[in-house]
């Protein structure tokens, strides 16, 4: 027989069944350990406690402390014994249980926390890799192209060799700048003399001058050295030797003997003679005041003994004896203008090149008994165009004759072998910056298609020429050296336009490229280069100098080059932008404004001028402003038509250089140039 | 079902506001090279602007992302979503009639899309925001109202009779139809609606 009974303890009340035999005994309650007594009996026996009933009953042991009703008065009665917990209580604890047995059979709910850093991590993935694919897709290595193309110095002026020939002094864009270096050719080491930072250089300021007579000495002038202008000498292994300063600013220079100078000043005309002392220091020996005319335009001053100088002032050559007291005309132009004069020490001959509006001729003054009596002849037209022969000498006892001449795509050097011979051009392949003469060489700067500049000696005996100095100084790793293509079209008005075509790899495999086109002087360029490697095609249609007539023809030119080149293959017609500079940015201002339809966008490069008026018809257009943050222009105009753009909705990218006005000289600025122009195409 | 659609606007977006904030934030990292043009309203750079507004977009995600869904976050996307709207108009109002475009171009360029798609972009995650917390809202709303019968105050203890001895007793809604033994005769008794 069972006993069965609840464990007196309130808080457990745990239902314990035992054997009969241990009835009166006492045992532990299994769950809460008290020591428990167990009933003596397995019923309970009481009697109703309604005085008028006194029905006895009998129940079970454990319906101890639970309530019954009197079987025959109904009345409520509570059975003697330990109560069972309350019902409740167990209902809850059977909640509970069923709750944790729920658990156990559903998967578990994951908390707040963890699912918000699951999906933080997820979005941040998402961006992160869609970012990185971003910048995977631009063109590869655009910043290691851009290094070594924009580290490739540009030349900052024309040669300047010695009269022995092996050695040359050159102004090169540097990192922060440009550097005046002197170049020894037979050793083969390029050494820097002086150097500008970007922010401080002048083209007016800044240049080599010429060597002495004897090449022992060069000089060059420096204007930023507290404001003054200073003509520094420097021996031949460019040390400095001494200095001059030069009031009121240099207008020309000659030396007139290894210990003399003369200089032309710009303010007043003044000629200043300057003398060597025997300790290098250089003093003032002569002043002749207002020699010049103001407001005329002197240049080409030469010495032509050590007491003598001539000069060029509005098509008259003027000549000038330190002995005598005023300057005397030794020629003059009547029918045509007078461009540039140089003279031949050997011979005393004078070569001149003179313009007149069906273009440029070449003469030549002898002056055997002195300037007193001189005879005049002309060595025949040399181009078409009136201002295209730059400059030009005799050589080797005038024997020769060469001149650089501009033409509408690239500069190029010719050579007569003698006075009847015709004109033999060399260095056509490219574009020749620049060129001077050693006693019997030529130094020329040139920059062949698909190479780096470089500067060539040239015997103008053979016509033979060799690389004396490259501005490429290591190999290129990344970037590729792009042979420009050029293009010929005749429009509808018969007029030829030329241009020059940096292709794309795409382009030259048949893909088709983005275009980016305008007008502006065929030069060696690093965005150009870095553009074209990171697979832009850039079109330059030719313009022989900046401020050429051709500028007024900017727009239609680039309507008609842009028309030829719609209908090329290896050209995305869809994805064309245009390009100015400067001055040009008025003209490309004009064609956005006549119509933009056809171009995707326009990078003003330096700008002095943007669109006024209908800015919402260029919505579908994207710009990009490229200038230097001390360019003037940009105290106003610039940030207002980025505001303006904005606020039409035109997306426009600026981008401004630090230190840099409005023309670039660093490699620092060029490198930022050339990497902004190809994230502005394909992607930040 | 309504929980589940709350839940799920929610943490969407979240997730949407914290890869609006992440564009925002990486645009200005990435093209701090870049000049920006300047807030009409405000006059403060825009990229000043961009961070103030990542900033808010991060701030909202993350009361989206790691609080329970509640109606605070809803008021919050739907503030945001307005504030974005209104700046929209008044952008308008001061003869920017660009909208977001001239603004936003170094952003869209920095995740290699065109501004145009860029600008639909942002104007369907403002409609989402907005169209999504105005509906969890009313939603809420909805279920609030509805879970209790009507007429009957939220909360409010209903009151029985035990069985043996007739006295009151008053129990909470939920354990309507349970059983327990009552407080004062300690009978056994099944708590039901009273009549």
């Amino acid at each position: 027989m069972e006993i069965k009974f609840n464990c007196s303890n309130p808080a457990c009340r745990q239902r314990i069944s035992v054997d009969g035999t241990l009835a009166g005994g006492m045992v532990q309650c299994p769950v809460c350990k008290k020591e428990l007594a167990v009933p003596k009996s397995n019923s309970i026996r009481f009697t109703c406690t309604n005085a008028e009933c006194g029905q006895h009953m009998v129940v079970d042991v454990s319906e101890a402390g639970r309530f019954v009703r009197c079987p025959s008065c109904e009345k409520p009665l509570q059975v003697p014994g330990a109560p069972p917990k309350p019902l409740a209580s167990k209902t809850a604890e059977k909640a509970s249980a069923d709750s944790a047995s729920n658990k156990a059979r559903t998967p578990r709910e994951m908390p707040q926390y963890v699912r918000g850093l699951l999906l933080t991590a997820l979005v941040l993935a998402v961006m992160t890799g869609w970012r990185l694919i971003v910048i995977e897709t631009r063109p590869a290595h655009l910043k290691e192209i851009a290094t070594e193309l924009s580290s490739i110095g540009e030349f900052r002026s024309r040669p300047m060799p010695n009269y022995a020939g092996d050695k040359i002094v050159f102004l090169q864009g540097t990192e922060d700048g440009v550097g005046l270096f002197l170049f020894n050719i037979t050793g083969g080491q390029k050494q820097l003399v002086h150097e500008q930072l970007q922010k401080n250089y002048s083209v007016t300021k800044f240049r080599p001058l010429g060597w002495s007579p004897d090449d022992r000495q060069f000089a060059y002038l420096d204007g930023s050295l507290g404001g003054q202008t200073q003509i520094i000498t420097c021996d031949a292994s460019g040390k400095q030797t001494g200095n001059v300063v030069v009031l009121g600013g240099l207008q020309d220079f000659t030396w007139l003997s290894p210990q003399a100078l003369a200089c032309l000043s710009w303010q007043n005309r003044d000629l200043l003679i300057f003398g060597q002392k025997p300790d290098g220091a250089w003093g003032r020996t002569r002043l002749f005041k207002e020699l010049g005319t103001k407001n005329a335009f002197e240049h080409d001053l030469t010495a032509t003994s050590y007491h003598s100088v001539i000069w060029l002032e509005n098509d008259k050559l003027q000549s000038f004896d330190l002995a005598s007291n005023a300057p005397v005309t030794l020629w003059q132009a009547t029918s045509n203008a007078l461009e540039h004069v140089s003279y031949s020490e050997e011979t005393s001959q004078f070569l001149l090149v003179c313009g007149d509006q069906n273009g440029d001729s070449l003469f030549k003054l002898e002056l055997p008994g002195g300037f007193s009596a001189g005879s005049f002849s002309s060595l025949g037209r040399v181009s078409s165009r009136s201002k295209s022969v730059v400059y030009g000498f005799c050589l080797n006892g005038d024997k020769e004759i060469a001149w650089l001449q501009r033409d509408l795509g690239q500069g190029t050097v010719f050579i007569k072998t003698n006075a009847a011979a015709e004109p033999v051009p060399v260095f056509a392949r490219g574009s020749v910056y620049g060129f001077a003469r050693s006693r019997n060489q030529l130094f020329i700067t040139d920059c062949p298609a698909g190479t780096s500049p470089g500067i060539w000696a040239c015997d103008p005996a053979s016509l033979s020429s060799n690389l004396v100095f490259s501005t490429q100084q290591r190999n290129l790793k990344h970037a590729k050296n792009i042979a420009s293509m050029t293009g010929v079209i005749t429009n509808t008005s018969g007029k030829r336009i030329t241009y020059h075509l940096w292709p794309s790899p795409q382009y030259l495999n048949g893909q088709k490229s983005v275009l980016l086109l305008g007008q502006t002087p065929y030069t060696w360029s690093a965005w150009e280069e870095v553009a074209a490697n990171c697979g832009a095609c850039v079109v330059s249609i030719d313009r022989p100098e900046f401020h050429s007539e051709e500028l007024n023809d900017w727009g239609a030119d680039v309507l008609d080059v842009y028309h030829a080149l719609a209908k090329d293959p290896g050209i995305d017609a869809g994805s064309v932008y245009l390009y100015g500079r400067s001055a040009e940015t008025h003209e490309m201002t004009a064609l956005l404004e006549n119509g933009a339809d056809q171009w995707k966008g326009a990078i003003y490069f330096n700008p002095v001028s943007f669109p006024e008026n209908g800015l919402l018809k260029l919505q579908r257009s994207r710009m990009m402003i490229d200038s230097g943050a001390d360019d003037d222009n940009n105290h106003e105009m610039i940030p207002k038509f980025l505001q303006r753009a904005a606020e039409a909705g035109v997306p426009t990218m600026l981008v401004l250089h630090k230190d840099a006005g409005h023309t670039y000289h660093s490699a620092i600025t060029e490198r930022e140039q050339a990497e902004a122009v190809v994230k502005f195409l394909f992607g930040l | 079902m309504r929980s589940n659609f709350i839940s799920i606007f929610v943490n969407s977006a979240g997730m949407i506001l914290l890869a609006a904030a992440s564009v925002l934030f990486f645009s200005n990292w990435a093209n701090a090279w870049l000049v920006s043009p300047q807030d009409p309203l405000f006059l403060i750079s825009m990229r000043v602007m961009f961070w103030i507004l990542g900033g808010m977009a991060l701030g909202i995600a993350l009361a989206c992302l790691f609080q329970k869904p509640g109606a605070m976050q809803m008021i919050l996307i739907l503030w945001f979503a307005m504030s974005l709207i209104a700046y929209r108009l008044c952008l308008s109002g001061v003869h920017a009639f660009g909208g977001f475009i001239g603004f936003f171009n170094h952003a869209a360029d920095t995740f290699g899309v065109s501004v145009n798609s860029a600008n639909i972009v942002l104007y369907m995650m403002i409609g989402y925001l907005l169209l999504g917390s105005g509906l969890s809202l009313a939603a809420m709303k909805i279920s609030v109202t509805t879970s209790r019968p009507a007429g009957r105050p939220a909360n409010k203890l209903l009151k029985t009779a035990c069985f043996f001895c007739k006295k009151e007793i008053e129990f909470p809604p939920h354990v309507l139809g349970g059983k327990m033994a009552c407080p004062y005769c300690k009978m056994d008794i099944t708590l039901k609606e009273p009549a």
